[in-house]
């Protein structure tokens, strides 16, 4: 009767409900594991690059390197507003320019861009590269906490460097008396400290120093082509982004003057034939400034990212430009030089 | 049984069940389920602590080798600063011009150092190199005083605490001696290093995926740390637990700790810290406490689902078991509830393979047994009634038979009994003749005997009629106490002649009574009633007659003689036919012994009731009761 079929019924029902049961359990703890789904952030980024110079400057390379390896694409997540020019005149209007697109983050290449670019475009985050005297010029109140809307790299530590490089100077061209100087007439407060500095501790290396001031690319070749070995035993350069676009033409005119030209940066020496530098590695500093735009592009504000600066610097030689205008290089420096060019 | 009686049972008998049910669920739950559960929870419990010990060991590992890292980052510099001060120059010159070629190298191989000063057994400068300058800020100073000075000049190497330049980066001085020879101290080489280059070191150190190393001076400062922004920031941790626990002055502490904390930005972490005595620093490993317990998490995650898992098999197989056991005894019950209602031919079928199979198939034969038995009992009782029912059909036809027969008899026996009458009158009426006073004696005596058999004749014709259900109620509304009246004035010579007197008892309120009734019958009725209290009562005695209203639907009449009482043993069978009343010593009464049975017919045949009170000696009271108006169909009970 119906109780027979029913308890077997039970049986066979009751074993499927326990396999039953346990399949489902174990379904439902697989089916439990949270599925990780990451949500890509796809908005635009516009970032402004301001560079008195060339474009194939190393610091440039090493920011769109950096910002590319950070996952910038231009096009795509990022569009940049590049403006290099060959002097403060032409990038001034195009700052003015650029003031109604509102970049999330302006790149300045050097101190003089720097003020440039703060006046005409002010309350958007600044990175500076290569600034020399930050605090001096009023971009920033402090290098640990900038406390304003501006950050970046240093060039080196203190204006004492320009003494140091004269130092190296010396050593490396012992005959050195007579030094002419280059600087940027039209650049910043720190242009004239810099020299400042330098006018001090030339006596103490036994140097004579020519001022030359310099306010643009012309007058920078003509002042190095109206150089001679007879009035001028080197010529060293108060390094500004001024001499970024005539320094390939410099560098041949003092080669054929036989004399030692000092470069600003190392590519100066290996590729445009400057006979040495005492420089950072100006490539890693664009690369850092790539850091700081990422960081500001997170959401980081300028007043908390400490400014950096350079600790080591690289001493490049170029010895073929030593022996085209005959100089004996000494052996210690050429054997603790960090590059050695032929 | 009654469906009334079982209804309540049912509820009951399902509370029984579930109690049975969860009886054995709870027992296996609380054997298999306590066990799993306790079993689980230890080995969760215990893998827990044995998980966190682990993980800890496993950071606090990281740190001591982080530790040991940077404790060799700072023993590199030192010795390279060491091999600088084996120079031939020094040997032969003391600090000479050519002794900063030496200087060169230091820095060239350190790019930490920032800045290089020989000093000589007075503590002047006597070699410096700067990365940046060329003239020491304290060109003029002499260092004789300084700690750095005096404690390399005692031969041990210096490590000074750390400083910031510009408030930013940090900075040690590193002092080493320098030595002609072993054991003659000519002077110290003392070197600023630039600690950010622990940035690099502290930077590969990773623990797990979001783990990191960073290090504290003395003063809580942050020197280095893989978010440089922190050691740039000049960011002090001092405040910090797992600071605090590590630089505690107290020399166990050298051992690595772990601990639960929380970081710079708040958040938890597991933190294990090894301290660098030589240095004065503490390196602290921090991780994200969910990410370093994610193993152990996933663990416990893991077991607690095989526990949920056993746990849930175990509910199934206790809710299996259970049904299982239960399942036979409500079949049970619901077969012995069928067949306590009356089913036999219910069976119970249980195929459980236990004691409670072998129960129903003994209750299935008791069944059976109880099937037959109702079978047999039930085949007789059918055979008895149907004999019964022939006989019955018999007896009313004989019955049929005696009424006929009586009837006819009685018809038979009257005529010849007129022609008797009517010779005895006319002989007495004087017609044959004068008679002699013997002659009219006899006549008389025949007159008077032929009368009675007359009236048992009449009796017993009646009688049959009634019985053979031939009699036909004429009712209709009567006017009861004059029909009453009537009846006793016509009765009233009987008891004057012996002296007896008869009286008429009605309320002024039921002088207007009706009822519904056929008057002959009724008539004969209350003839009969009267005629037996006079035969009854004594010359000189007292009868009456009362006629009383019940209720709205009956009356009653009372017929109260004072005659010699009826014995209570007798009141039962008085209103049977041919029922005579035996009377010690009395004189013998002469009737029919059919008027009662007569009267019982005619009453009930209106549909109301006869009956009598009586006691010895005092008199009898016939009563019956008529009803007042034609009946409903329903018919109304006599009261």
């Amino acid at each position: 009767m119906g109780t027979q079929k029913g308890g077997k019924e039970l049986v066979f029902s009751g074993r499927k409900m326990n396999l039953g049961l346990g399949l489902a359990l174990i379904w439902g703890i697989v089916s439990l594991t949270p599925a990780l789904a990451a949500v890509q952030q796809s908005r635009v980024h516009r970032v402004a690059v301001f560079l008195v110079g060339s474009p194939d400057y190393p610091t440039l390379k090493g920011l769109l390197d950096g910002l590319s390896e950070a996952g910038y694409i231009e096009g795509r997540n990022l569009i940049l507003e590049m403006a290099i020019k060959k002097s403060y005149e032409e990038l001034r209007p195009m700052a003015q320019g650029l003031r109604g697109k509102r970049p999330d983050v302006i790149v300045a290449f050097g101190e003089t861009t720097t003020a440039l670019v703060k006046e005409a475009m002010p309350g958007v985050p600044i990175v500076f590269v290569h600034a020399i005297d930050p605090v001096g010029s009023g971009f920033i109140k402090s290098l640990a906490h900038p406390q304003t809307n501006l950050t970046g790299l240093m060039s080196y530590p203190g204006f004492e460097l320009q003494v140091k490089r004269l130092d190296l100077f010396k050593q490396l061209v012992p005959k050195l008396r007579r030094v002419a100087a280059l600087y940027n007439a039209l650049g910043g407060l720190h242009h004239t400290k810099s020299l400042e500095v330098l006018r001090q501790a030339a006596p103490a290396l036994g140097l004579a120093l020519v001022e030359k001031p310099v306010k643009s690319a012309a007058e920078a070749e003509r002042a190095v082509a109206s150089l001679s070995r007879t009035t001028t035993d080197g010529v060293f350069v108060v390094c500004s982004f001024l001499f970024n676009a005539p320094f390939p033409r410099m560098a041949t005119l003092a080669r054929e003057r036989r004399l030692p030209l000092m470069g600003c940066t190392t590519a100066q020496v290996a590729e445009q034939g400057a006979l040495w530098t005492y420089a950072p590695d100006i490539y890693r500093m664009g690369h850092q400034g790539a850091w700081y735009v990422d960081q500001i592009l997170k959401g980081a504000k300028p007043q908390d990212l400490p400014v950096e600066t350079p600790t080591k610097f690289d001493l490049a030689i170029n010895r073929k430009t030593a022996q085209e205008i005959g100089l004996a290089l000494p052996p210690e420096l050429l054997i603790l030089a960090d590059k050695v060019f032929h | 049984m009654d469906k009334s009686s079982l209804t309540p049972l049912v509820p009951a008998l399902r509370r029984r069940r579930g109690r049975l049910v969860r009886q054995y669920f709870f027992i296996f739950i609380t054997l298999i389920g306590g066990g799993m559960i306790a079993s689980g929870l230890l080995e969760i419990y215990f893998r827990y602590y044995e998980s966190q010990e682990q993980i800890a060991l496993v950071q606090a590992e990281v740190a001591t080798g982080a530790a040991l890292k940077i404790a060799q980052f700072i023993l590199e510099i030192e010795g390279h600063m060491k091999t600088a001060t084996l120079s031939r120059d020094i040997a032969n010159r003391g600090f000479s011009p050519a002794y900063k070629f030496e200087l060169m190298k230091l820095l060239y191989t350190v790019p930490a150092i920032t800045e290089v000063r020989a000093l000589d057994h007075n503590g002047a400068v006597r070699a410096y190199l700067s990365r940046f300058n060329t003239v020491p800020s304290d060109a003029q100073q002499h260092h004789s005083k300084s700690a750095s000075f005096l404690q390399a000049g005692q031969g041990v190497t210096f490590f000074g605490p750390v400083y910031f330049i510009r408030d930013s980066e940090p900075y040690m001085t590193v002092a080493v001696p320098v030595e002609r020879f072993a054991g003659s101290i000519m002077g110290v080489l003392q070197a600023e290093v630039n600690l950010r280059y622990i940035w690099e070191i502290i930077r590969d150190i990773k623990v797990g995926k979001a783990g990191y190393a960073y290090i504290v001076a003395r003063s809580g400062d942050i020197i280095a740390h893989p978010d440089i922004r922190l050691v740039l920031q000049r960011r002090n941790a001092a405040d910090l637990d797992q600071v605090q626990a590590a630089l505690r002055p107290a020399p166990y502490l050298t051992r690595p700790k772990t601990m639960v904390t929380r970081d710079l930005k708040g958040g938890k972490v597991l933190s294990s810290y090894a301290f660098l005595p030589s240095l004065d620093w503490a390196v602290i490993v921090e991780r994200p406490l969910a990410e370093a317990y994610e193993p152990l998490y996933a663990s416990m995650f893991r077991t607690s689902s095989l526990l949920l898992i056993g746990f849930g098999a175990a509910l199934g197989a206790s809710l299996f078991v259970g049904r299982r056991f239960v399942r036979p005894l409500e079949t049970l019950r619901r077969g012995v509830e069928r067949i306590g209602s009356g089913d036999l031919a219910h069976r119970l079928e249980i195929k459980s393979g236990n004691e409670l199979e072998v129960l129903a198939e003994e209750f299935n034969k008791m069944t059976a047994a109880l099937r037959e038995a109702y079978a047999g009992l039930e085949r007789k009782v059918a055979e008895r009634t149907q004999e019964l029912l022939i006989a019955n059909e018999r007896l009313k036809e004989l019955d049929k038979m005696k009424s006929y027969f009586v009837s006819n008899v009685s018809h038979e026996l009257r005529t010849p009994l007129t022609a008797i009458k009517g010779s005895v009158d006319n002989m007495l009426d004087g017609l044959t003749g004068l008679l002699n006073d013997k002659q009219v004696r006899y006549i008389r005596r025949m007159k008077t005997n032929t009368d009675r058999l007359a009236r048992l004749i009449t009796d017993l014709l009646d009688l049959s009629v009634i019985e053979a259900g031939r009699v036909e109620l004429k009712p209709a509304s009567l006017p009861l106490v004059s029909l009453v009246q009537e009846v006793t004035e016509t009765l009233r010579p009987v008891a004057e002649e012996k002296l007896i007197r008869l009286e008429l008892e009605v309320a002024l309120s039921d002088n207007a009574l009706t009822v519904w009734a056929d008057r002959d019958k009724v008539t004969q009725v209350l003839t009969n009633l009267i005629g037996n209290a006079l035969k009854f009562t004594p010359p000189q005695g007292q009868a009456y007659v009362a006629v009383h209203k019940n209720d709205s639907q009956w009356v009653r009449v009372s017929v109260t003689d004072a005659g010699p009482g009826i014995p209570p043993e007798e009141t039962g069978r008085i209103f049977d036919a041919f029922y005579q009343l035996v009377q010690a010593g009395g004189p013998k009464t002469r009737g029919t012994g059919l008027g009662l049975a007569i009267a019982k017919s005619l009453v009930e045949m209106h549909g109301g009731k006869i009956w009598v009170e009586s006691e010895v000696g005092k008199g009898s009271t016939f009563s019956f009761t008529l009803p007042t108006h034609q009946p409903s169909p329903a018919g109304a009970r006599a009261r």
